[in-house]
């Protein structure tokens, strides 16, 4: 029989693709349903914030009405024992959890980003020391340095989003060392540098773009790191107890005694606003590993299809 | 060819040793013991070795992507290595050039093809617009390539296509000599020769020097006009292509020459009498031919010797004598002028 | 075609399966192999070589299937057997060596054990007995008995793969598939493999199927041969035969692109890049025990290479 070849053996011929790994990342996702519930989640989130001062005006700590109560159709949320309402300052306090983690986990990865890269590129003496440093940072508990600096510096945001950085970029720096070392042996590295490049532009421009899916892998768990540390100094009453946040929250809860009285309404929702955002953060991130590790993907069952006895030889 | 002038690219003793086992290493590992390599313009010169002889060593040197140990590169009669010990300066990276042998690693998966031409035709002779479109086409046509290939990915291509834009970029700098490390061991049998003819018209119509480093001794046949081999990080003979692998004189290339497969020989395969030769060579320590009047190899002067006509430039090294990582200095007496045979 | 074939794969078509569409990775290939004969098939990567390998020992895995034909070892329907018969079949009757030993070596155990597991798993033999005919095996390979304690890693490219071979040919199988056993291996030591597989071949007179891309190395060592493309055989006869006088221009082509290593020195031609060959219809009779398919006049053409240095770039 004598039919046209349709086969495995054509080689590949160029297709118009316009931007493999931007678009093809970009169009996996929004196809991927865990990348589509983390991102509606992360946006209302973020508008919350954004919103906050419309939709709450005013100071949010101000005291408004009676104190301990319940949610009611007036304060949906209830109000605090100081007689706070909880639903604004939960709007409110979206602002500054989300900025601080925000930028924290921003900086803490680019950070990490240079460091890595300085590392696996340069090597010998460079990463020797660098190693050294990131080892030291890492090795040192993070709550108790988060709190000795915390107790030293003066109370801010930005004292705190400092010492989030501080205790945040060593982890990154690790991961992404050993990722841009195996990029850094590749050929087309050594090629670069035949060709003359010079050692920034290697490092950001041909290493740095094949690291795309760790970064931002490390860039969400940075900042989910930065979102839990800092709820967690501010409930210790390190943060800046002035500013209105969901850990600030969490503390005046504790320290107003809402867990004895049972008044589950002032401690709850900025509980469960962080618990959201990590959750949503967790997804997106699982949702890029499936899209860029096609392994990862969950297989989509096919309609049975005939004689399979020929077929089940894995035995 | 004349002996008299200036080689374009020159290595002499060249020495690369790694350290073994860590910050406080004793033991070195001598990847290169003292290579004599010269290459005149316009000629194609084969290094052959199996893995291991360090040729790729060899080459990560000579394109300064490792440091030597010791010894000189001299380019155009410069010691590059007293000039620009550290880093290969700009002038040096335009002038050599490499194509590395994996075409699938040796592309940068998020780029497209025009970035890799784009980034040496800006190194080293900036052009811009209208004027950079036309190098890119001129490039791409040089290696055969359709011009619309620029906006394509690394991985639309295939290898034997990925291949000539390795090339092509190596050109786009207008260099004087361009290694080539394996360039088609990782690519489909039948595109092999296609690159082969390309890289050999590319030194006929500009007269580009090429080292051309492969195990294939029968690709080295066809492709240079000389060729050396190399075994244990060193060169143990070298000469005229066709002359060298018709009377090999070194015990190694004549194991290595009947170890190609010949389809002629199809029926009078003897693997016994190869085995034994290999068995010779690497674990004897005696020379098989020591004491046989006719050698040039004998036991008390492990030198470089001239085999047959001076004029063909065919020279050969005993193998008797390897140098030993443990003994710390090379034990095989280094050489200034060759002995006349 | 006589009926004392040790292996008849008659018309088999072999297809993947996917979402969009179906590849066809072997098309209505026939062939059989006798007793005793090295018989070579040939052809560059994606042609099918691989798959008819796998699916003689059964080892395709989903989305690859069976779409029809046969294959009969020693009149048996290999594609029919059960997972008892299977068992019975792989290893006894019919054993593959793969291209990279550490493909098949597992590289936390040590060679003994592994040599070992095929003796206490095929043959129930108690760990003594199995030790010593894995001290046997390793002298048939011309390997030190010692080196049984050692792990894959410490031994050299050839020796591993020398130790594979062994493993093969342990349990005295009747057919041996070689695919492409020496491809990563250097040139002097293929040739050391080469020899020992024939030395194993005379003295326990296995038949051999010998799949490779080296056009030189095969035709050297085989009887006969076969030469594919895109799933089909183009050409198919003794191995001298199809060297010195090729039928098919795809063949002559192959042939070609491999440089001599005597003789004078003439540029050769190289095939392009891309589709070679639109149609390759039945074979047919050139000659005694020599086929090739017929060629249509535009691939005719298009096998015609061009002046040396033009090759290559797309159609």
């Amino acid at each position: 029989m004598s039919t046209p070849i349709t086969t495995a053996l054509s080689p590949i011929k160029p297709t118009r693709l316009s931007g493999r790994s931007r678009s093809g990342l970009l169009h996996g996702l929004m196809t991927n349903r865990k990348a589509m519930l983390g991102a509606a989640l992360l946006v209302f989130f973020i508008l919350l914030a954004l919103l906050a001062p419309v939709l709450f005006p005013g100071n949010p700590s101000r005291i408004t009405a009676l104190a301990s109560q319940e949610p009611s159709a007036q304060y949906w949320l209830g109000t605090t024992a100081k007689g706070q309402d909880v639903l604004a300052l939960t709007a409110h306090g979206a602002r500054i959890s989300l900025f601080v983690g925000l930028i924290a986990g921003l900086v803490s990865t680019i950070i990490g980003i240079l460091v890595g890269l300085a590392s696996a590129y340069f090597g010998r003496v460079i990463d020797e020391s660098l190693s050294v440093v990131t080892n030291i940072f890492l090795l040192i508990p993070g709550l108790p340095l988060l709190v000795i600096l915390a107790a030293f510096l003066p109370p801010g945001v930005g004292t705190v989003i400092f010492v989030l950085i501080i205790t945040g970029w060593a982890g990154s720096a690790r991961v992404l060392r050993s990722q841009a070392l195996s990029i850094r042996s590749k050929d087309f590295v050594a090629a670069s540098q035949v060709t003359g490049d010079r050692a920034g532009w290697i490092m950001l421009r041909e290493i740095l773009p094949n690291m795309a899916s760790n970064v931002m892998g490390t860039l969400l768990g940075c900042i989910i790191g930065a979102i839990g540390a800092q709820a967690g100094l501010e409930f210790l009453g390190l943060g800046d107890t002035a500013t209105v946040s969901w850990g600030t929250n969490l503390y005046w809860a504790g320290n107003e005694g809402a867990l004895l009285t049972g008044s589950w309404w002032v401690f709850l929702p900025s509980g469960l606003c962080i618990a959201l955002v990590a959750f949503a953060l967790s997804l997106f991130n699982y949702a890029v590993d499936e899209v860029t590790n096609p392994r990862l993907r969950t297989v989509k069952k096919r309609p049975a299809t005939a004689p399979l006895s020929r077929m089940e030889d894995a035995q | 060819m004349t002996d008299n002038s200036t080689p374009v690219l020159e290595t002499r003793n060249l020495v690369k040793e790694y350290p073994m086992g860590g910050f406080m290493a004793r033991r070195t590992l001598r990847a290169l013991g003292g290579v004599d390599v010269s290459l005149q313009v316009g000629e194609i010169l084969a290094l052959v070795g199996e893995s291991g002889s360090g040729k790729s060593t060899l080459a990560r040197c000579v394109t300064r992507l490792e440091q030597p140990t010791s010894g000189e590169i001299l380019l155009d009669g410069v010691d590059i290595l007293t000039t620009e010990k550290w880093h290969a300066s700009r002038n040096y990276r335009r002038r050599v050039q490499m194509v590395f042998q994996d075409p699938f690693g040796s592309l940068n998966p998020v780029h497209r093809i025009s970035h890799f031409l784009e980034r040496a035709i800006h190194n080293h002779h900036p052009l811009t617009g209208s004027a950079l479109h036309e190098r890119l086409e001129e490039l791409m046509a040089t290696v055969d390539l359709d011009a619309n290939m620029l906006a394509s990915y690394p991985h639309e291509l295939s290898g034997g296509q990925r291949q000539r834009v390795a090339i092509a970029r190596a050109l786009a700098v207008n260099p004087e000599v361009i290694l080539a490390d394996e360039p088609t061991s990782m690519l489909d049998v039948s595109v092999r020769i296609g690159v082969l003819n390309l890289m050999k018209s590319l030194r006929d119509a500009k007269g580009i020097t090429m080292l051309y480093i492969t195990h294939d001794l029968a690709s080295a046949r066809y492709l240079a006009d000389r060729i050396a081999v190399m075994f244990a990080g060193e060169i143990v003979e070298e000469g005229d292509s066709m002359e060298i692998l018709a009377r090999p004189a070194h015990p190694y290339t004549e194991l290595l020459v009947s170890a190609v497969p010949d389809p002629e020989r199809t029926g009078s395969y003897d693997p016994s009498l190869r085995a034994k030769l290999r068995q010779q060579v690497l674990d004897s320590a005696d020379c098989p031919f020591d004491g046989d009047l006719d050698n040039p190899c004998s036991r008390t002067e492990p030198v470089r010797h001239r085999v047959g006509d001076s004029a063909l430039r065919h020279l050969v090294r005993c193998h008797l004598y390897r140098p030993t990582a443990a003994g710390g200095a090379n034990a095989l007496v280094p050489t200034v002028d060759e002995v006349a045979s | 075609m006589s009926s004392d074939r040790l292996l008849e794969i008659d018309n088999l078509t072999v297809q993947y399966r996917g979402d969009v569409r179906t590849t066809t990775a072997v098309d209505h290939v026939s062939f059989g192999i006798s007793p005793g004969e090295i018989f070579g098939l040939a052809g560059e990567s994606g042609c099918g070589k691989s798959t008819i390998a796998n699916t003689i020992l059964r080892l395709l895995k989903y989305p690859a299937e069976v779409a029809s034909g046969t294959i009969r070892f020693d009149g048996r329907d290999v594609l029919a057997l059960n997972g008892e018969e299977l068992r019975q079949f792989r290893w006894r009757e019919v054993a593959m060596v793969f291209q990279s030993a550490m493909n098949s070596l597992n590289p936390v155990i040590t060679i003994g054990e592994q040599m070992r597991d095929i003796f206490t798993a095929h043959l129930d033999l108690t760990r003594r007995a199995a030790d010593a005919r894995c001290a046997e095996l390793l002298e048939l390979v011309q390997i030190d008995r010692n080196r049984l304690k050692a792990f894959p890693h410490q031994l050299s490219g050839g020796m591993r793969q020398r130790v594979v071979i062994a493993m093969a040919v342990a349990l005295r199988p009747r057919m041996l598939i070689l695919d492409e056993p020496t491809t990563a291996l250097d040139v002097v030591v293929q040739q050391e493999i080469m020899a020992e597989i024939k030395a194993l071949q005379a003295e326990l007179g296995f038949s051999v199927l010998f799949i490779t891309h080296d056009m030189s190395l095969m035709v050297e060592l085989s009887h006969q041969m076969a030469v594919m493309y895109a799933g089909r055989i183009v050409e198919q006869g003794p191995a001298a035969t199809l060297h010195r006088q090729p039928a098919h221009a795809y063949t002559r082509a192959l042939m070609n692109a491999f440089p001599p290593i005597t003789g004078p020195r003439v540029p050769l031609r190289g095939l392009g890049e891309g589709v070679r060959l639109t149609r390759v219809g039945d074979l047919q009779p050139v000659g005694h025990n020599h086929w090739s398919a017929a060629v249509s006049h535009e691939d005719r053409e298009r096998l015609t290479p061009h002046a040396a240095g033009s090759e290559g770039g797309p159609r």
